[in-house]
């Protein structure tokens, strides 16, 4: 639960949890920071809150044992799993981290990352603005494009954010890669020809990719979670649950 | 009547001429409100954002409806006050 003592740390759970935790977090009055970094072990497709899932997708989903759900904040469809990190931060709408314009909202977000990946050797930054629109045909999936404070590595996007704005509290929510996602899986579960896995490859970069062989991901997981946690002014002690 | 809008702090520094997507309506036209009810869910650059009505009334009329994109300062929906 988001009030109990375990409400901020690192989890190992189902896509489908982390959202019904975010759901329930972002449901009652919040008076404290909320920083949860996930694990997932299984495949998982979560479209964007605007993007609905066909019955096509649903049935290529099942076929391929793959999750399927819709997250509440906005952007494309991301594929979670082992070659990610999921990080969430929920803040009351009074934080000093939440402001009103969207692009400066997510400035504190992005750096955070960046001053994580940099830690661990990436040479990341967030961008400053939105970029020239990519690949239209890539438009469905979040990690084609670079939109305010998302960051990359070489023009490869490593991180996406996204945001949720209710009235009791404020999500921010990240997918890191920390290796190169399959992305022929986001392809097939959207039934999208494997010439925009080799293009999503191509626009996107890892850890992995950039330093052979990164730290384990609950070593990753920890020192994100440290990051967040210090930006979000809570105590700087994390465990994997 | 009154209109719901976007507030106008949230689009500052977005690129000109990105519009918001509606997402999501909560209430229907003849629905009465309460004053700070969210009545649509709205994306705009990534975020989705509740909008909660300005007052107390009856939703008169839905000008974009879900799925459809609204530019800054356009109205969402008008508000009979009361």
């Amino acid at each position: 639960m988001p009030g109990s003592a375990v409400a901020s740390g690192i989890f190992r759970a189902t896509v489908g949890e982390q959202q019904d935790w975010i759901g329930t977090a972002l449901a009652a009055p919040l008076a404290e920071p909320l920083v949860r970094v996930w694990i997932h072990s299984a495949p998982a497709v979560v479209l964007g809150c605007s993007q609905r899932p066909s019955t096509g997708m649903r049935l290529r989903a099942a076929h391929a044992g793959v999750e399927l759900c819709v997250r509440r904040s906005g952007g494309g469809a991301v594929l979670a799993g082992p070659w990610m990190l999921g990080a969430t931060v929920v803040l009351p709408p009074r934080h000093p981290r939440v402001v009103a314009s969207i692009p400066s909202s997510y400035r504190w977000f992005g750096v955070a990352h960046v001053a994580w990946l940099r830690e661990i050797g990436v040479d990341a930054r967030a961008v400053r603005s939105v970029g020239a629109p990519g690949d239209p045909s890539l438009s469905w999936a979040c990690f084609a494009g670079l939109s305010y404070c998302e960051v990359e590595v070489g023009g490869g996007k490593i991180v996406g954010l996204a945001q949720a704005r209710r009235r009791h509290a404020i999500l921010f929510s990240s997918a890191a890669l920390i290796a190169p996602p399959p992305w022929e899986l986001l392809c097939e579960v959207f039934g999208r020809p494997g010439t925009q896995a080799v293009a999503l490859a191509k626009c996107t970069s890892s850890c992995r990719q950039v330093l052979g062989r990164p730290p384990p991901a609950d070593s990753l997981a920890r020192s994100l979670w440290a990051q967040l946690a210090a930006c979000a002014a809570l105590p700087s002690v994390a465990a994997v649950a | 009547m009154t209109d719901i809008v976007l507030p106008d702090d949230v689009w500052e520094g977005v690129e000109a001429g990105t519009e918001a997507l509606v997402d999501q309506w909560l209430v229907r036209e003849g629905d009465r409100v309460a004053r700070g009810q969210p009545v649509a869910k709205v994306v705009l650059v990534k975020t989705n954002i509740e909008v909660t009505a300005p007052a107390s009334g009856v939703i008169e009329r839905i000008l974009v409806p879900a799925e459809a994109t609204v530019a800054r300062g356009g109205p969402l929906a008008t508000l009979r006050e009361g």
